[in-house]
C-alpha cells in the first residue's frame, strides 16, 4: 500500500512544489517589506498569502479528483489496475494519499505563517504585539474579530469538510464510471448526485448537532461526535467505492 | 491453465465480445486473430482483469480473475499506458515495486537491446520507441501467461525480428503466450495454436498444425478467407 501511495504522491508532487514556491516568494516579499518598515505592503503580502492559500486549497482538492478521473478513463488506468493489489488497497492508498496531501498543503501553510511570525518576532521581539498585528490584519482585511480558539475549530472543521469533499468526489467519479454507464447525461447525473449526497449528509449532521445541543451536550463533545460522524461517512463512501471498482469497473 | 466459458461483454448498445469459450494450455503460443474491432482486445482485457465480463466466467488455475491471477498474468496493451512523469528507468522501478516476477537484469538487457535510454522520459518517446518499452517491461516479467496485444504495431521491420525473438525467448513449458495480431504472416511460423475471432465470437479455434492439415490451407490463407 505504501508503494501505491508513493506513486500517488509522485503524480501530484508538482503542484505542491508550485504552491510552496509561490508562498515562499510572498514570504520573501513580506520579510523585505518588514525590514523596510513598509507595514502596509507587508499586510498586502499577507493578504495575498491567504488568497493563494484559499485558491490552492481548492486546487489541491480538485487535482486529486482530476488524477482519479484520469486513472479511470485514460490508458494510464492500466498502470493502476494491472497491479496485483485489491481494489480496497488501491483506493485506500489513493484516499490516504489525498488526505495526506491536504495535510501536506496545510503543513506548507503552517510553515509559511510560522516564517511570517518569525520575521515579525525578529523585528519586534514580542509575541503579544505579533498577535495584535494579526488581529489588526484580520480586522482591516476581512472586517472580523479574531478568536484563536475559534480559528482552531474552523481549521479542523475545514479539514474534515475538505476530506469529505474529496472522498465524496471519488465516490461520485467511481459511480459515474461503473453503475452509470457512460452516456450523454452521465456527468450531469453525477454532479446532481454529488450535490444531493453532500446536502443529505450535511442535513443529517446538522440534525444530530442540533439534537446534541438541545440535549445540553457540551460543545466540545458535540464537535467530537461531529468529526466521528464525518469519519463514518468517509469510511462508508470508501467501502462503497472500492466495492464498485472490484465488481463493476471496466477500464 | 485458463478456461473461459460463454464470455460476453456489452458496452451500452455495442457488443464487443458475443460468445467466447476456450481453454488455454500451459507452454503454448496462441495467435489471437481478427481485424480491428473483432473483440480481441476486450477479450484480453477481460482475462487480465481490466474489464468485467457482462456474462460468462473466466478461471485461471481454477480461481476467478483477481489479485492472484494478476501476479501471474502479464498484459501488454496496444496503446502506451505509462505515467507521463516516468522515465524508462522508473518504469522498471514501478514494475519491480509491484510484480514479484519482474527481473530487473532482464529489463536492463532488453532496454539495451531495444536501444532505449534509461534516462529518457516516456512522454518524449516516439511511438516505435514506446512500443519497444512496453515489450521490454512486459517481457522482463517471468509471467506464467503473457497477453500481448498487437506487439508488432508501430515497430519497424528491422526491429520486428528482435521483438519476435524476445517473445520466443520467454516461451517455456511453464509459460503461455497469447499474441493478438493482424500481421499473421510474421507469426505463422512460431505459433502453436490459433483463435480466429469474428464479430466477438471465436469462429475457429485449435492446434495450428491440425487446422492447416484439416483445411489444407495456411493460417494466412484462412485469415484472408474468413475476413476477406
Amino acid at each position: 500500500m505504501l508503494k501505491l501511495m508513493k506513486y500517488e504522491f509522485r503524480k501530484q508532487m508538482f503542484s505542491k512544489m508550485v504552491i510552496a514556491i509561490i508562498l515562499g516568494v510572498l514570504v520573501g516579499y513580506f520579510a523585505v517589506m518588514n525590514i523596510m518598515d513598509k507595514e502596509q505592503n507587508a499586510a498586502v503580502a499577507l493578504g495575498l498569502m491567504f488568497f493563494v492559500m484559499m485558491v490552492a486549497a481548492f486546487y489541491v482538492s480538485m487535482e486529486s479528483l482530476v488524477v482519479y478521473g484520469k486513472d479511470l478513463k485514460t490508458k494510464q488506468s492500466y498502470m493502476l489496475f494491472l497491479v496485483p493489489q485489491s481494489s480496497y488497497k488501491i483506493l485506500g492508498a489513493k484516499m490516504i494519499a489525498a488526505v495526506l496531501q491536504i495535510f501536506f498543503t496545510m503543513a506548507i501553510y503552517i510553515v509559511t505563517l510560522g516564517l511570517c511570525g518569525m520575521i515579525y518576532l525578529m523585528k519586534y521581539s514580542n509575541i503579544k504585539q505579533m498577535l495584535e498585528f494579526l488581529k489588526e490584519i484580520f480586522e482591516v482585511s476581512f472586517d472580523m474579530q479574531i478568536d484563536f480558539w475559534l480559528v482552531f475549530k474552523v481549521l479542523s472543521s475545514m479539514f474534515i469538510l475538505w476530506v469529505f469533499i474529496v472522498i465524496l468526489g471519488i465516490f461520485a467519479e467511481t459511480l459515474m464510471n461503473t453503475v452509470l454507464t457512460r452516456g450523454k447525461l452521465t456527468s450531469f447525473l453525477s454532479v446532481v448526485m454529488y450535490i444531493f449526497i453532500f446536502w443529505a449528509v450535511a442535513r443529517v449532521e446538522s440534525g444530530i448537532y442540533d439534537g446534541m445541543i438541545a440535549a445540553n451536550i457540551s460543545n466540545a463533545v458535540a464537535n467530537a461526535i461531529d468529526i466521528i460522524y464525518y469519519l463514518v461517512v468517509d469510511v462508508a463512501l470508501y467501502i462503497a467505492s472500492a466495492w464498485l471498482i472490484d465488481k463493476k469497473l471496466s477500464v | 491453465m485458463l478456461e473461459c466459458s460463454n464470455l460476453k461483454k456489452v458496452y451500452l448498445n455495442k457488443t464487443a465480445v458475443e460468445d467466447i469459450s476456450l481453454t488455454l494450455e500451459k507452454g503454448r503460443i496462441y495467435a489471437l486473430l481478427g481485424p480491428n474491432g473483432s473483440g480481441k482486445t476486450t477479450f484480453m482485457k477481460m482475462i487480465s482483469g481490466l474489464v468485467k465480463p457482462t456474462h460468462g466466467t473466466i478461471e485461471y488455475e481454477g480461481m476467478p480473475i483477481g489479485v492472484q491471477s494478476k501476479k501471474d498474468i502479464a498484459y501488454m496493451s496496444t496503446e502506451p499506458f505509462f505515467y507521463s512523469f516516468m522515465t524508462v528507468e522508473s518504469v522498471g522501478k514501478y514494475y519491480k515495486d509491484f510484480f514479484e516476477d519482474f527481473d530487473e537484469d532482464k529489463y536492463v538487457k532488453l532496454i539495451g537491446e531495444m536501444e532505449l535510454n534509461m534516462k529518457d522520459k516516456v512522454n518524449k518517446l516516439s511511438s516505435g520507441m514506446s512500443a519497444k518499452l512496453k515489450i521490454a517491461a512486459t517481457m522482463a516479467r517471468n509471467a506464467k501467461l503473457y497477453l500481448l496485444d498487437e506487439p508488432l504495431n508501430g515497430i519497424d521491420i528491422i526491429a520486428r525480428e528482435k521483438i519476435i525473438t524476445t517473445i520466443l525467448n520467454a516461451a517455456s513449458d511453464d509459460s503461455t503466450i497469447v499474441i493478438s495480431t493482424h500481421l499473421v504472416d510474421e507469426l505463422e511460423a512460431v505459433i502453436d495454436s490459433v483463435v480466429f475471432i469474428k464479430d466477438g465470437k471465436s469462429v475457429i479455434y485449435g492446434d495450428a498444425e491440425q487446422i492447416r492439415e484439416q483445411r489444407g490451407k495456411s493460417i494466412v490463407e484462412l485469415y484472408k478467407e474468413i475476413y476477406g
